[in-house]
């Protein structure tokens, strides 16, 4: 009797624990985590303002000095490369980095702690950069891949950057330089409905023109030819384009797509005469 | 008519006048020529009784004179009984020469019979055995209980661990001689003399051992001095099918001869043209030779020496995919047609001489005193193929494989051409021949002196990497009891080893240099020229066959500890308390000056050193003659060892930050029934191992480099519990029941560090890897087995069981458990489940039988000469008799992952399977 006791109870024990056995009992949060012991102690437009190196110049930074940015613009539409783009409240800016595919480790909404002594501000016409060093020839060059963890420590994802919602005469002025902003009530000139984004013929940017303000008001729109969405004829209708504001050139605001599912150019065009 | 009267005139005289005699005699085992000690002589219906003393002799006084039966008990070899009649004052009585009963010699004869089966159906080659961590399984078998046999013989083939525990875990002594590696914490595999090995002590878990402290898993003690030998020949032919298809064997000892003296020597020969798996191999050789000599009757002094000259083509794991489009869950990419010829890329060659002194010191009756030195030194060579700037030429490597094609059409012809040319499925040695004899390249400043070549250089080769190891033990124990109750064992134990690891240049493939530089080091730091060097003090140097080439770098570890152990011994209760104190030292000697890392790759690195301490205890209760039970805990604190604290060892000196030794908290509780017709016994253990560091290297062909994921931090927990039944059914048959059901799986979040050969620079550090809860891997969780046995009085026997093991899980990929693997990842989606999902592996029965049958030719050949008894001894082992193929009992998933795809299966897991139905049939004659 004592016997059967026995193994009935290694049965329930057995049972017991079976049960808890789990395909994956552990797993990461599903956001990540921020790294331990690392926090922001600058801002970008900071950063910027620092060494405001001349057009073309570049300046080494000295200083521990700390930002914390979410990225906003990738490389997993193909439409940048080696480049992200993050903003934090007060600015953003372009990071060089020598690896490819950042997204799957750096995605748009993904936050980045960069220890910036060491890493190079760059003026690239205008367009404000952090790069990893110069090389003999003083061309700044992307962060070597084996030592992006020296200087970029990556934190939660998943976080939405609210785009800054703009008017195309705001986008002059470079403080805007990017970062994420919304045009609504705009359109494509009509001349352009039927090109591509990317254009091997002529090169050249895809106009938008305001339909709220002066109708002098166009901003152009480059692609990458490696953009997974190059070759796609751009929306005929009026709406809202998300872009990545990437400076100013000639009086003239540059747009940087992240994505065509965020241009929404469906509406019917109001302005046209 | 004189007997006649004479025997009715001492009967008469016996009567009246009660004439005595003194009886006197020897007793002696029948089989080893040694006095039996103890043994009971009585005369039934009277009071006369006397104990044999330590060399068997007795004495019974004042014996009337008459005619009587004489009983010689003992409790191994059980009852004799001698017809005696006195007729003078002193009897001197025949000498005895008891015999172990039948039963006695049954179970010897078992014993040998797993010996025989074990040392040879184990389908692990001694790399495997490293591999895996199994070593324990070779040793468990020390222990001749029902439980710890069936682990070690049928459950060691399915990858079993007792408690899920390694090698790390016990502690191996041969003749006294401590034999654990110090680099790795493990015990090393003792090959092919472990059919020889016969006197042996195993101790399971935390129960006390007169020869050592033990450790966490037990201990496991052999005696092979000359002198403890049983004398006698034996001789034996294997044919086998498994990792190798010959083995001969041939063992003599001399027993103790006149003048102190005792020999014994032995070889074993296991070879193999082709082994179970195709491009497999194995030329084994083992020997053994010992000599003992007793200096008066207090000392034993004994000499040694031992070694496995071995070398074996491997057979490698691969991945599912390679397996079903070649056909066979045996399939093997490792080798490859050269000229008609297989040849096989990844051999194993393996010849460590050892040599023991020892000396036991009986310093009187109730204490002695051990003394033993251990010398050994060789080299383990495992080669492969290696390449610089060239593409992989495995026909496995994934690249290579059908599925990396995207195309339906090109992936459906790449299929057809795996699974129909040789060439494309197995190496193509002829294609990389050709392509090294016509490689030229301009090498600028070769060997850094100045002068620059045009040469052949070999993009492929075969390289060895190559640990020479050179070790030196020292080790006492002193055993003693004070009284009957108390006793007392105590140690002190050194150990010295220094393991130099280096590459060396084993075939240049048809080229006739080949150039010792990390190119990829180049693409991270693009216009410095040393930092390509490997070694900066030989730059752009071309080697040839047997120069070392890569890395060279030694390691040194000091270990001693000192032990005490007092025992308690009561009737129905007996306890026990130990104590150790030990220091470990240990640091890394660069030997090459290498271009990434000019400051802190030569010379030696800081020495670590650990001091650790451990303390056990424990009690075991009689209820009766029974039932009794016992409880044991201990506590233990580890210095890690070298291996897993260097982050690069290839490269440089650097060690973890922070080191710290781990701690162990364990306790078993066990229960023990044993009557005439059953056997049983069932324990249980818990253990708790906290602060492990690992470190874990592969090679990235994305980053071109050696990654090295250091993890610090690791806890596992051990839990379950593990009986065996043994229930004689009817006279020869009877039944067995044995299970072990534990649950062993990591409690802690680790902290992982990684760093790449071909930089300097940390690439991750503190990385938490989320793996708290994941099951140990490969090794069953769960194992049962369920035999039936007969053995006949003609000392013939047949067994079967059936197994079933459960619970089995490959091993996880760190780096698939970090943030950085689920970056934008739909928690609980597929994806991400097929990222953190540990694969379970399914559960596997499997069938074993065994015949032997054990002829005594003394019985049927008259003419013998009776002195000795002779068998010859038939013994037939088949595994697996349902050919199971399906049983996985390895599996690994790759230490890299496809962060960018989020895919698990670009680098999919690498799996083995225990072989199928396999058979060994031997042969063996002894002479006793």
């Amino acid at each position: 009797m004592k016997k059967y006791i026995l193994n009935l109870l290694l049965l329930v024990f057995l049972i017991g624990i079976s049960s808890c056995i789990k395909e994956h009992p552990d797993s990461p949060p599903g956001n990540g985590t921020d790294p331990a012991g690392i926090s922001a102690n600058t801002t970008v437009n900071a950063v910027k303002a620092l060494s405001a190196p001349n057009l073309n110049e570049t300046v080494t930074i000295t200083q521990d000095l700390v930002v914390s940015v979410v990225v906003v613009g990738d490389d997993q539409s193909g439409n940048y490369y080696k480049q992200l783009v993050v903003q934090d409240s007060t600015g953003g800016i372009m990071l060089m980095l020598d690896v490819s595919s950042l997204f799957s480790k750096y995605p748009i909404g993904r936050r980045l702690f960069i220890k910036l002594k060491g890493l190079v501000l760059v003026n690239n016409y205008g367009l404000y950069q952090i790069a990893g060093a110069l090389d003999n020839t003083n061309t700044p060059m992307g962060i070597a891949s084996s030592l992006i963890a020296s200087y970029i420590f990556p934190g939660k994802w998943g976080i939405t950057v609210v785009p800054k919602v703009v008017s195309i005469s705001q986008l002059h002025d470079n403080t805007l330089q990017s970062e994420l902003i919304e045009l609504d009530n705009v359109q494509v000139k009509k001349g352009e409905i039927t090109h591509p984004y990317y254009s091997s013929k002529t090169g050249a940017g895809i106009a938008l023109e305001s339909c709220s303000g002066s109708l002098a008001d166009t901003a152009v729109i480059y692609t990458s030819k490696y953009a997974n969405f190059a070759n796609s004829i751009v929306l005929p209708g009026n709406g809202t384009v998300l872009a990545v504001y990437s400076g100013d050139k000639n009086n003239i605001p540059q747009l940087t797509l992240r994505d065509t599912s965020e241009v929404t150019l469906y509406g019917p065009r109001p302005c046209d005469n | 008519m004189k007997n006649i009267l004479l025997l009715s005139l001492l009967l008469i005289t016996a009567q009246l006048f009660a004439q005595t005699s003194t009886i006197k005699g020897v007793v002696k085992d029948d089989l080893t020529g040694k006095p039996v000690i103890a043994a009971t002589v009585s005369i039934p219906g009277t009071n006369f009784t006397a104990a044999t003393d330590v060399s068997g002799n007795y004495v019974i006084a004042n014996v009337p004179y008459g005619k009587y039966t004489l009983e010689i008990k003992d409790d191994t070899h059980g009852l004799y009984t001698q017809q005696l009649e006195i007729t003078s004052p002193e009897t001197a009585v025949n000498q005895v020469a008891m015999q172990m009963p039948q039963e006695e010699l049954k179970k010897e004869e078992e014993a040998e019979r797993q010996l025989e089966e074990n040392s040879s159906t184990s389908t692990l080659t001694e790399t495997d055995l490293q591999d895996i961590g199994n070593q324990s399984a070779m040793y468990a078998g020390a222990q001749r209980d029902l439980f710890s046999s069936t682990a070690a013989f049928t459950f060691g083939r399915a990858s079993f661990k007792s408690r899920g525990y390694g090698g790390d875990f016990e502690s191996v002594y041969l003749n006294g001689v401590p034999l654990n590696d110090l680099a790795s914490g493990s015990t090393p595999s003792i090959g092919g003399l472990y059919s020889i090995m016969r006197q042996r002590t195993g101790i399971m878990g935390l129960s006390p051992s007169e020869n050592s402290f033990g450790d966490v898993g037990g201990s496991y003690t052999f005696d092979n001095r000359a002198s403890a030998q049983r004398k006698g020949l034996r001789v034996s032919y294997s044919v086998a099918d498994r990792n190798f298809r010959n083995r001969i064997l041939a063992s003599y000892s001399t027993g103790i001869l006149k003048g102190g003296w005792a020999i014994t020597a032995s070889f074993i020969r296991r070879w193999a043209q082709q082994g179970y798996v195709q491009g497999t191999f194995y030329d084994g050789y083992s020997y053994y030779f010992a000599i003992d000599k007793k200096f008066g009757t207090n000392n034993t002094l004994s000499l040694s020496t031992y070694g496995n000259p071995t070398k074996n083509g491997r057979a490698v794991a691969t991945t599912m995919e390679a397996y079903n489009l070649a056909g066979s869950n045996y399939y093997n990419p490792g080798w490859g047609y050269q000229n008609g010829q297989m040849r096989n890329a990844n051999i194993s060659n393996v010849f460590r001489p050892s040599f023991t002194l020892n000396d036991e010191w009986k310093i009187n009756d109730k204490s002695k005193l051990m003394l033993a030195a251990g010398f050994s030194f060789g080299k383990r060579k495992s080669s492969a193929l290696d390449w610089n700037n060239a593409q992989d030429p495995l026909p496995d490597y994934y690249r290579n494989m059908p599925s990396y094609t995207r195309d339906t059409l090109l992936k459906a012809y790449a299929e057809q051409q795996f699974k129909n040319d040789v060439n494309v499925r197995q190496i193509n040695w002829d294609n990389i021949y050709n392509m090294n004899r016509n490689s030229y390249d301009s090498i600028v400043n070769v060997d850094g002196k100045g002068q620059n070549m045009r040469i052949n250089d070999s993009h492929y080769i075969i390289g060895n990497s190559v640990t020479a190891q050179k070790s030196f033990n020292f080790n006492t124990t002193y055993n003693a009891d004070f009284t009957t109750h108390v006793s007392l064992s105590a140690g002190l134990t050194y150990q010295f080893e220094q393991v130099e690891s280096y590459k060396e240049v084993a075939d240049l493939l048809g080229g006739q240099y080949y150039l010792d530089v990390n190119q990829y080091a180049q693409l991270t730091y693009p216009g410095n020229d040393s930092v390509v060097q490997n070694n900066l003090t030989t730059p752009n140097h071309l080697v040839k066959v047997g120069d070392k080439y890569s890395y060279d770098y030694s390691t040194t570890t000091h270990h001693g500890n000192i032990w005490v152990q007092p025992e308690f011994h009561y009737k129905k209760l007996s306890f026990f308390f130990a104590g150790q104190l030990s220091t470990t030292a240990f640091w890394r000697n660069g030997l090459f000056l290498n271009g990434l890392f000019p400051t802190s790759s030569l010379g030696p690195s800081s020495t670590q050193t650990f001091l650790d301490y451990a303390f056990k205890g424990g009690l075991n209760y009689k209820f009766d003659k029974r039932n009794y039970i016992f409880i044991n805990a201990g506590y233990f604190t580890k210095a890690p060892s070298i291996n897993d604290v260097l982050t690069s060892p290839d490269t440089r000196n650097q060690i973890v930050s922070g080191l710290k030794s781990e701690q162990i908290y364990t306790a078993e509780a066990g229960y023990r029934y044993r009557s005439a017709m059953i056997n049983a016994t069932a324990t249980f253990y818990f253990t708790q191992q906290n602060n492990q560091t690992q470190t874990l290297r592969f090679y990235d062909d994305d980053l071109y480099t050696n990654v090295n994921y250091t993890l610090t931090g690791i806890n596992t927990m051990r839990i379950g519990g593990e009986g065996a039944i043994e229930v004689k059914i009817y006279k020869g048959f009877s039944a067995t029941a044995v299970a072990s059901v534990g649950r062993y799986i990591y409690t802690s979040r680790p902290s992982a560090t990684i760093t790449e050969d071909n930089s300097a620079t940390v690439v991750g550090s503190n990385e938490t890897v989320y793996w708290k809860g994941y099951s140990l891997p490969n090794m069953p969780q769960l194992a049962t087995a369920f035999g039936l046995s007969y053995r006949s009085p003609q000392f013939w026997n047949v067994s079967a069981n059936i197994n079933y093991y459960d619970w089995m899980w490959i091993s996880v990929n760190p780096a698939q458990r970090s943030n950085d693997a689920i970056v934008n990842v739909v928690p609980n989606s597929t994806t991400w489940n097929s990222i953190l999902d540990q694969k379970r592996l399914n559960g596997q029965f499997v069938m074993n039988f065994s015949a032997g049958y054990s002829w005594l030719l003394n019985n049927d050949f008259k003419s013998i000469n009776r002195k000795h008894r002779y068998y010859l001894a038939f013994n037939l082992s088949a595994t697996n008799i349902t050919n199971n193929t399906d049983f996985i009992t390895n599996g690994r998933e790759q230490l890299r992952f496809d962060f960018r795809a989020k895919n698990p299966n670009t680098y999919p897991p690498k799996y083995t399977y225990m072989y199928g139905a396999t058979y060994m049939f031997t042969v063996a004659f002894r002479m006793n």
